[in-house]
């Protein structure tokens, strides 16, 4: 039962795989083009996780590097989250729909 | 002493005597179609008179300089350019006229002549493409026996032999809508392909010998070497075998047993065909090759008893065949065959002179012969005849004399040739060959050797003029048989005088070499001694001259007896055939009963080989077929090569179906294999090395974070537990100076996750390496 009393390196690590995993598979079973806006977004939050846990572990100067990394990685989801969701009300405009099992354009 | 030719074009003149019916069949096979015939006949003849044109002046010009300055034998040679060059082996595209080549280049071009105007009149109603076709073939058919009868080696010979193969296989299967026809062709083909095989192989054992190919090398070595000589399988020479296989090619391009099946099937193409082709030129083939290499003969007995024994059978069977035909060429066919045997015997006696004699004028007689029949067929075919079969039929002939003049003067002129009546060219060639064989006394062999030869020859003389006179007898004289017969034409002018032109050389033609005991002035242009300097007279010590020499009163007894076999074989044709089918025939053939069927079905040969060759073969090929082609090519190469590709098709068409899901889904799993396949868990290990006097330790707990910031722990000196440095805090370096004094038996190294806290131990025995500097331990 150790490994619940003492919260560790490996619990933030486990974390983050589980959160990407989740993540991941959004993106790649459900249909609805927002929900894997939003699974993106977790994947995204999961390798921030490991960013600021390794930061942790190796300390230092390098640690700030790190952190600075996470916040540019926050930044660009905001970006990435904002040009999607424009694209998603594009698709809607012009499909009125977003599934995204009926965009099937790439096969041509 | 060399003789400069001049050249023509910038090639060599000797070139341009193949080189000019090449161009009229290039010319005739592109744009024959669209030439008129008028204009494609005359660029088929001109060519090949043209050719025969530069041939008389390079024999009577230079080459008779040469002859006269004694090196007749060595010629004149021209390179065109070097065709192969390959380590030792080279092969130029050469051509060499010395008096061997020159008498055929003669003839070659000569009979070829007067057959491309005789064809003229005999194809003149054909179509306007297969008109441009035929003559294409026929100028193609002489351009590819120049070059084999010109080539100064072996592979430029094989070239022209593998021609003239290819033309006689597109002649004989000339109309080839024809199912029988086209079969012949291919009978030809194939059958010439076991010879050619041969050939080859004889070449190649020639060249492994003797490092060349050129002919003019070769006879130096035989004359001068040992090559030939060196001991091949059962201590016998060399020559032996590369003779036989030589001789084997031979057969099948001059038709000798076993491989003489073609020739008579080789009827189907047209008449003028047979005449050049079957008759006067392509067949001739081997006996010229075997006389050109005649040193290579003469360098072994055992090849050249080969060649006179099979000589001498095929002139035997070939003229036993011959009676019972009733198809004009075919006996014809079948008198060729036996008249190359004669040239054979010739051969394989060391009689080289009189081989290519007797070559000559049959190829005269032979030609005439075809050419009347060609004519006969023509004049059948004007009186109501309109298929070959018919047309060629002689129960339906008789009473031609008067229908058909000219033919029949010819045809009369060249059977008392053939059949050796004095004073006609045949009679001399056949005699000295009778002569030689009857000379002949192979070492080794019995005495009879030589009489024997003589006697097989002489039964088939007999035949010969009895078979020859039967055709004449059954087509010329008595009563007309059929309707056709009866209202039968002569042959326009462009068929006759060839006919003519012919009959007149088979029958001055035997002036050319009158046999010794007349003792001709200096003047005399005798073919013995413009021959002799080509063909050997160096016979390999212990072969000796198996062609001895005769006394005049002994050659003129074996004359005597010869004209008798002929005179009697003549009573007898007129006996039977005289006036037509004589009454009794029918009664004598019932007497013959076997005989008859023998010789009507030509020994079964063709049945013989259908039941031992040609079944066996087909149920092999069956097989091949069902195994080899229907199911490992077809379905498992074929079909299995689709079935994969539909496979990786389906899958790759379930992927790519548009959505980026299932694109993702890919990435994904590339990733994770990629993670699992690389060595992301490196296992932590230490290794050491000697620096100066002390030992090194280096640890290498593992990549990334998790390896430099793991925890590390050392025990040096074997006692199992952590070491201490000197303050008591533990070794937590990861590289270690230690002295060797102090370190034990076995160092072990601990490393901590930084993440699970898991322990790993690795430990290794120490042995501990010679002080140095680089000696490395791992």
């Amino acid at each position: 039962m150790g490994f619940l009393l003492h919260i560790g390196y490996g619990h933030f690590l486990a974390l983050s795989a589980v959160l990407f995993l989740i993540g991941v598979g959004g993106v790649l079973l459900r249909r609805n083009a927002l929900i894997i806006l939003m699974s993106v977004e977790l994947m995204l939050n999961a390798a921030n996780i490991t960013l600021v846990t390794f930061a942790r572990m190796w300390g230092g100067a390098g640690a700030m590097s790190a952190h600075t990394f996470a916040l540019i990685v926050i930044g660009v989801a905001a970006a990435e989250a904002s040009a999607g969701l424009a694209i998603v009300v594009a698709v809607f405009r012009g499909r009125r729909s977003v599934e995204v099992d009926k965009l099937t354009v790439l096969r041509h | 002493m060399e003789t400069e030719l001049p050249t023509l074009l910038g090639l060599p003149l000797l070139a341009w005597i193949p080189l000019f019916p090449l161009l009229g069949a290039l010319i005739n096979l592109t744009l024959g179609s669209r030439l008129s015939k008028r204009s494609i006949h005359w660029i088929a003849c001109c060519t090949v008179v043209a050719s025969c044109g530069i041939a008389g002046y390079v024999v009577f010009g230079p080459l008779w300089e040469q002859y006269k300055a004694g090196n007749g034998g060595v010629g004149i040679t021209q390179t065109v350019y070097t065709w192969l060059e390959a380590g030792g082996f080279k092969a130029e595209l050469a051509f060499r006229l010395d008096t061997l080549s020159a008498v055929m280049i003669i003839v070659v071009t000569f009979v070829g002549s007067w057959i491309h105007i005789y064809s003229i009149g005999y194809m003149h109603e054909e179509s306007d493409k297969s008109y441009a076709r035929y003559f294409g073939y026929l100028n193609l058919f002489t351009g590819a026996m120049l070059i084999l009868v010109l080539a100064a080696n072996m592979p430029v010979m094989f070239i022209g032999w593998e021609g003239v193969g290819l033309c006689s296989f597109l002649l004989i299967g000339f109309w080839y809508d024809n199912e029988a026809y086209a079969t012949a062709g291919r009978k030809a083909f194939v059958v010439n392909r076991i010879g050619d095989f041969c050939f080859l192989l004889g070449m190649f054992l020639l060249f492994w010998a003797t490092k060349t190919l050129d002919f003019a090398q070769l006879k130096d070595q035989a004359t001068a070497g040992p090559e030939f000589i060196q001991p091949f399988w059962g201590g016998e020479r060399l020559a032996a075998a590369a003779g036989i296989f030589l001789f084997i090619g031979a057969c099948g391009k001059s038709a000798q047993l076993p491989l003489f099946v073609w020739l008579p099937d080789a009827m189907a193409g047209p008449t003028p065909v047979s005449a050049l082709i079957h008759a006067a030129t392509m067949v001739t083939a081997g006996v010229y090759m075997v006389c050109r290499l005649s040193f290579l003969y003469a360098s072994s007995t055992t090849a050249l008893i080969v060649v006179s024994t099979v000589g001498m059978l095929t002139a035997l069977a070939a003229a036993f065949m011959a009676f019972a035909q009733t198809d004009l060429k075919k006996v014809l066919a079948y008198s060729t065959v036996s008249q190359l045997g004669f040239m054979f015997v010739a051969a394989g006696t060391g009689n080289w002179v009189f081989a290519i004699f007797h070559l000559g004028t049959h190829a005269f007689f032979k030609a005439c012969l075809f050419l009347g029949a060609g004519s006969v067929m023509h004049g059948m075919h004007a009186g109501g005849a309109h298929d070959t079969v018919t047309q060629g039929d002689i129960t339906k002939m008789g009473g031609l004399r008067t229908a058909m003049p000219i033919t029949r003067i010819t045809f009369w002129i060249s059977c008392l040739a053939i059949a050796g009546i004095p004073p006609l060219s045949g009679f001399f060639s056949k005699d000295e060959i009778l002569a030689g064989a009857w000379g002949a006394e192979p070492p080794g062999w019995t005495i009879w050797y030589g009489k024997l030869l003589w006697a097989g020859l002489v039964v088939a003389a007999l035949g010969t003029a009895f078979y020859m006179w039967r055709l004449y007898f059954l087509v010329f004289s008595g009563n007309a048989r059929s309707e056709y017969a009866r209202k039968a034409k002569e042959s326009p002018i462009s068929m006759t005088l060839p006919l003519v032109a012919l009959a007149f050389f088979a029958a001055v033609g035997g002036a050319l070499a009158l046999p010794h005991f007349f003792h001709m002035p200096g003047w005399y242009p005798s073919l013995v001694a413009w021959l002799d300097p080509s063909v050997t007279l160096d016979w390999y010590p212990g072969t000796v001259l198996i062609h001895g020499e005769l006394s005049d009163v002994t050659t003129l007894v074996l004359m005597s007896g010869a004209t008798l076999i002929a005179a009697i074989g003549i009573g007898l044709a007129w006996m039977f055939y005289g006036h037509g089918p004589s009454p009794s025939l029918p009664k004598v053939v019932d007497e013959l009963g076997p005989i008859y069927e023998a010789s009507k079905h030509k020994l079964w040969f063709d049945e013989i080989y259908d039941a031992a060759i040609v079944r066996p073969f087909r149920v092999v090929a069956r097989g091949l077929y069902e195994i080899v082609d229907r199911f490992i090519i077809d379905t498992v190469a074929v079909n299995g090569a689709a079935f994969v590709v539909g496979l990786f098709g389906r899958l790759s068409r379930w992927i790519q179906n548009g959505q980026v899901q299932r694109y993702l889904a890919g990435i994904v799993v590339g990733a994770a294999a990629i993670f699992l396949v690389t060595d992301c868990h490196q296992k932590p290990d230490f290794d050491y090395h000697r620096v100066g006097d002390q030992v090194e330790f280096d640890a290498h707990p593992g990549a990334g974070i998790v390896g430099q910031t793991a925890k590390l722990e050392w025990d040096f000196d074997g006692d199992g537990k952590p070491d201490v440095d000197a303050n008591g805090r533990p070794l937590t370096a990861s590289v270690v100076m230690k002295r060797p004094g102090d370190v034990g038996s076995s160092v072990t190294l601990w490393v901590e996750d930084p993440i699970s806290h898991e322990r790993v131990a690795v430990t290794h025995d120490i042995t501990l390496p010679g002080p140095g500097p680089g000696d490395e331990q791992p």
